[in-house]
């Protein structure tokens, strides 16, 4: 690329360092929070008060803090980490299992319903889950699955969105003349899925497993109608019912539970760590060139 | 027995018609290329042979078997496509045995098969590589291979070397033509390069819009081009078409002011006024002769262009459009200068006012 040829290198200084200036001050603006975040858990209640916005807090009290989550009822977060494990694995898994083909199907034949069926992917994608919580609830309840693992990973498999990053990776990346070869070399419709699309969906199915982990995972709502009792709980759920429940973020100190805001402030890292973890994994895969060579080029 | 037939084809994408009333025959290890501008419909009417496209109406047949609803693998084809197909998980040598694989070919058959494949193709060295290891041309090779390998009766390629640089579209084309000579398999082939379709063609099917224009050996359609589409697309650089109209005394005037008017062909009935279109190649055109007993046409060159073993002129002449002539490497003209260029008569191709030829090989009798 003959990127800023021709011109003064003044020019070129100052463009620079205004290109600089502007991500700096965007990223201190926005990591800020965050920074404030990682160093607040290491802080006592008095210390999150009183001392300045970024003092240093200790790891002792990151422990002690930890430990007055950790105790609560024979560490009941655990179990409730334990259950959001398994609500998103099986909800992650499901939706792969019935998004991925169900985009590729739309990408790549064209048959009756193509595009009405497109438009209400389209739809039940920005309809705003918490729409649904309800009838869900009542339909989970008519199904006598409230309360259960099953009925959450059958609430959280539907994920229109998955469909959908589907079906424009396989518009996008699939190349036609792929499946049409595959086709005259006498595979199926079902092998061409199986022996060559699928070993060309590692990017796909890390964007949709994280994806849809992470609308599981952190699923407030819909975990919220569905559960009550309190062993099934998710973490999330576990966590804000704990918190709100020991009056850690009012200001009269009302309960004898030690949930005070140093533990609120783990219990959200905690909720955020796996994602974190998810992401980095799964980002690996997200990433060009398992298609190279296919075609041209 | 691989015969391919199309009858009374036609197809349409919703309410455009892309392929209108083709009737063809193809014969067995026959070598038809396909020809035809940009979206004529090409490489639909091969897609159709393929069974990737379903024809609209008529019936295709593939060694005297109606193949129109088959399945593409029950065809007894193989294709091989612009962009190679490749599939990029897959090892050259997976890439090759893969039909054999889904057909179940126990595996020492496999294995002798896509390694004579790979022979052939000088793949041999490349076979445990994925196709992001190669070169354009050796991926080329490993979609022949994987085409090869299959025995079909028919061989489709769909421009398949458009993607390569000149020298190794030459070299591929060599290996097709020799391909086609050791296994004797009925080929179709579409290209857009002239040169292509003239040295692998046995027959050159020439489309525009859907229908076929001409079926003919290249040089029949070199020769004898049976309308304007065919004598303007086949042959590089194309051939000089000018306008002119026909007047007493069995001659072409055209409209300019220099120059002689053209002689009709003896067998044209063409009636005075009618407007016909004279054609000239290239290299029926001599520059610096003398208007006298040879049609002659004056104009002033425009540029010239050197290739080292021949130039050509461009050439105009008030009232026709730019005319392009060929000169010998060794002719010495000046952009600028005025010439006159002469034909013989028996070089002109005469087109009726419906674009229809007017066989011209009757001209003046001898
Ligand atoms: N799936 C399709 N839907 C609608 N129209 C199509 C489709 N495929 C091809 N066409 C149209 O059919 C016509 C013929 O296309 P085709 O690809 O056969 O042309 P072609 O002769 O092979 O051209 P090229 O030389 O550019 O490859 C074009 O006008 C094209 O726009
Ligand atoms: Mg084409």
């Amino acid at each position: 690329m003959a990127r800023s040829t021709g011109k003064h290198p003044l020019q070129r200084f100052t463009n620079t360092t205004v290109m600089w200036v502007i991500l700096g001050a965007a990223f201190v603006f926005y990591m800020t929070p965050i920074v404030w975040l990682l160093l607040a858990a290491f802080r006592t209640e008095s210390e999150l008060f009183s001392a300045s916005a970024f003092h240093i807090g200790s790891v002792d009290s990151l422990l002690a803090t930890w430990n007055n989550l950790a105790t609560y009822n024979d560490f009941l977060i655990g179990e409730w980490a334990f259950n959001s494990a398994v609500y998103s694995v099986g909800g992650v898994s499901l939706s792969l299992v019935a998004a991925v083909p169900a985009g590729y199907v739309l990408a790549i034949y064209d048959f009756p319903f193509r595009r009405l069926i497109l438009v209400l992917t389209l739809i039940a994608m920005i309809t705003p889950n918490t729409v649904v919580a309800l009838p869900i609830y009542l339909q989970m309840q008519a199904l006598g699955l409230t309360n259960s693992y099953l009925g959450m990973i059958l609430a959280t498999a539907f994920f229109p969105f998955g469909v959908y990053l589907a079906f424009i990776y396989y518009v996008t990346s699939l190349p036609r003349a792929l499946v049409e070869s595959a086709r005259i070399d006498g595979a199926t419709r079902f092998e061409v899925f199986l022996k060559i699309a699928l070993p060309l969906s590692g990017p796909l199915i890390a964007l949709v497993g994280f994806f849809s982990f992470l609308a599981n995972w952190s699923n407030y709502f819909l975990a919220f109608v569905l559960l009550t009792r309190d062993e099934l709980y998710s973490l999330p759920i576990g966590l804000a019912v704990l918190i709100s429940s020991s009056g850690a973020l009012g200001n009269d100190v009302a309960s004898d539970i030690p949930i005070n805001r140093p533990e609120a402030i783990v219990a959200a890292l905690l909720v955020i760590l796996p994602v974190l973890l998810i992401f980095l994994v799964s980002q690996r895969y997200v990433r060009a060139g398992l298609l190279s060579g296919a075609e041209k080029g | 027995m691989s015969t391919v037939q199309f009858t009374g084809i036609n197809k349409s994408f919703g309410t455009v018609d892309v392929i209108r009333g083709i009737d063809l025959v193809i014969e067995t290890g026959e070598f038809v290329v396909f020809v035809g501008p940009s979206g004529s419909g090409k490489s639909t009417l091969l897609r159709m042979v393929a069974g990737l496209e379903e024809v609209s109406s008529g019936t295709i047949s593939i060694g005297g078997e109606d193949v129109t609803d088959a399945e593409p693998s029950e065809r007894g084809i193989a294709m091989v496509f612009q962009s190679y197909a490749l599939y990029p998980h897959k090892t050259v040598y997976e890439n090759i045995a893969f039909n054999l694989r889904l057909h179940k070919v126990p595996r020492l058959e496999l294995d002798r098969r896509v390694r004579e494949a790979a022979a052939i193709l000088q793949l041999t060295d490349y076979l445990s590589r994925k196709p992001n290891q190669l070169s354009g041309g050796q991926r080329q090779r490993v979609a022949i291979g994987r085409a090869i390998v299959r025995e079909p009766q028919v061989f489709l390629f769909d421009e398949p070397l458009s993607n390569l640089d000149a020298a190794l579209r030459v070299e591929m084309r060599l290996q097709i033509e020799k391909l086609h000579r050791d296994i004797g398999a009925t080929m179709i082939y579409v290209t857009h390069d002239q040169v292509e379709a003239m040295t692998l063609a046995d027959r050159i099917v020439a489309f525009d819009d859907g229908r076929v224009q001409q079926i003919g050996s290249p040089l029949e359609l070199y020769r004898k081009p049976s309308n304007l589409f065919v004598a303007g697309f086949i042959g590089s650089p194309r051939m000089n078409l000018l306008p002119g109209i026909v007047e007493a005394g069995g001659l072409v005037r055209l409209p300019t002011g220099e120059g002689t008017p053209v002689p009709l062909p003896a067998a044209a009935t063409q009636p005075v006024g009618e407007e016909v279109t004279i054609g000239l190649r290239p290299e029926a055109l001599h520059l610096g002769g003398e208007v006298g007993s040879e049609p002659a046409l004056t104009g002033e060159i425009l540029s010239l262009e050197q290739l080292g073993n021949l130039s050509y002129a461009h050439i105009l002449c008030d009232g026709l459009p730019p005319m392009i002539a060929q000169l010998p490497a060794t002719a010495a003209f000046a952009r600028g200068s005025n010439v006159t260029a002469t034909f013989s008569s028996g070089d002109v191709h005469l087109f009726d006012g419906a674009s229809q030829a007017v066989d011209h090989q009757s001209t003046q009798g001898g």
